[in-house]
């Protein structure tokens, strides 16, 4: 029940990031909703939740893109991994646990998006540039990201209430 | 022990799964011909699920655009309402111009330009990430599309089309750095080469493919229909800016692109582009370079 449920989350989490982002997006850098929901997870039920749903959304990402397969995976996986470092060592209830987590995890993601597509022939502006927009990415991310705990906590007590499971999610 | 062994194998299989993903991004890092089956399965599941959620989010946004321009709509109803009828009043100057003009392309022989032959599509997504500028168009090979179409917007041209599956189309945009335009100065005739600026968002480079070129700020720049994906004539945008070339030798500039990309809703896919438009640059206007 718990991986259907995140498989389901994966996918709207994508679908919410190629329709509605845009619309928040300034100057074309919107926050990488998918990203901070890899890293809560895995912060909140530990790093093989965290790696179930990186794979998930990566998976989905890549699909949807069309370009570059497995880019988002391995940005995921990685942002899943580094997350789950956090898993019961930190105190998640304060609310800069979460935004201080996806900013750490947004910009080391925005740097290796940028690296993998460079290395890959994609050609980038400046390095200010990109160091500034991944920065921004990062830090947009973190602003949304006590919302998308609150949300991602609420929907683990439902699943936990409604399967009798001792873990979250 | 055992959470470090755990920890130890975690590290090794992410290891080993980031090293087969870098080789598959490799393999498809380039252009291809077309999606694999899994790409286009999940795509068509995908599809309807973005559809429906572009379309509350298209109707969120209108509502709270709407809601915040009230205020400004009726000192606009009142100077859009002396627009309409000064251009009632031109409207109807350019109509007689027109079928004059009809007379005597008739009378002169030419052949007249019929315009393309399009089919609507709407964006339904764009690329997960902010670094690539590709949207997703929900019209794909089952309407007809197919890959290197060009897709324009009532503005200007948005790009072309790079991949579809039966219902949907992913199109890479102008302002994406791996795009390249064939472009035309409208005013001098010069050709031109229109980039994806990867320094600005949302804005092109235009490179001169002349040594003698002199683009001003504000000139329009056309595709000039010789890349052979892009029809010939279709706006793509204008000069907002001169970029001076090292030691004053060369030019680019930068285009603002004639497309509202930010708030792309609506696309036309050009299926067919006219004849007459397709055509290289005519003798005439090539002498006049």
């Amino acid at each position: 029940m718990r991986y259907w449920v995140l498989a389901a989350l994966s996918v709207l989490m994508v679908a919410v990031e190629t329709t509605v982002i845009p619309y928040i997006s300034v100057s074309g850098i919107g926050p990488d909703i998918v990203g901070s929901f890899v890293a809560l997870v895995s912060m909140l039920n530990g790093r093989q939740d965290g790696l179930f749903v990186a794979v998930a959304a990566g998976f989905m990402e890549d699909m949807s893109s069309g370009q570059f397969l497995g880019l988002f995976t391995v940005v995921r996986l990685v942002i899943g991994y580094l997350a789950g470092a956090c898993y019961q060592k930190v105190f998640q209830e304060w609310v800069l646990v979460p935004m201080v987590l996806v900013f750490v995890t947004g910009f080391v993601s925005g740097c290796l998006h940028v690296f993998l597509l460079a290395s890959f022939g994609v050609p980038f502006g400046s390095y200010q540039v990109v160091l500034g927009a991944v920065i921004f990415q990062a830090a947009y991310s973190a602003l949304l990201s006590p919302f998308l705990m609150r949300a991602t906590c609420s929907i683990d007590g439902y699943v936990r209430r409604i399967s009798g499971h001792r873990k979250s999610l | 022990m055992q959470h470090e062994s755990r920890r130890k194998t975690y590290a090794v299989l992410l290891a080993l799964a980031a090293l087969a993903l870098i080789a598959v991004i490799y393999i498809t890092s380039g252009e291809r011909d077309r999606l694999t089956p899994v790409e286009y399965v999940v795509r068509e599941i995908l599809a309807p699920v973005q559809t429906g959620l572009f379309r509350i989010a298209s109707w969120v946004n209108g509502s709270v655009r709407t809601l915040a321009s009230l205020s400004l709509n009726v000192r606009e109803n009142h100077a859009l309402k002396q627009e309409v009828a000064r251009l009632t009043a031109e409207n109807v100057y350019l109509e007689e111009q027109r079928l004059e003009n009809i007379r005597l392309r008739r009378l002169l022989d030419f052949e007249e330009k019929a315009p393309h032959k399009t089919l609507a599509a709407e964006a339904i997504a764009r690329d997960p990430g902010n670094w690539l500028n590709t949207v997703t168009l929900n019209k794909g090979t089952g309407h007809g599309v197919k890959k290197d179409m060009a897709v324009v917007s009532c503005e200007g041209l948005l790009g072309r089309v790079v991949s579809a599956s039966s219902s949907t189309a992913n199109v890479l945009l102008i302002i994406d750095p791996r795009s390249a335009v064939g472009g035309v100065v409208q005013r001098t005739r010069s050709l031109v080469l229109v980039e994806g600026d990867p320094e600005t968002p949302g804005m092109c480079l235009v490179k001169c493919l002349t040594m003698e070129s002199d683009l001003v700020t504000g000139d329009k720049i056309l595709s000039s229909g010789l890349g052979g994906i892009y029809p010939k004539g279709l706006i793509i945008g204008e000069i907002v800016e001169l970029i001076p070339g090292k030691y004053g030798v060369g030019s680019a500039a930068r285009l603002k692109p004639a497309a509202d990309f930010a708030r792309l809703e609506e696309a036309l896919i050009i299926l067919e582009p006219s004849s007459s438009r397709d055509m290289p640059l005519s003798e005439e206007e090539a002498d006049m370079r």
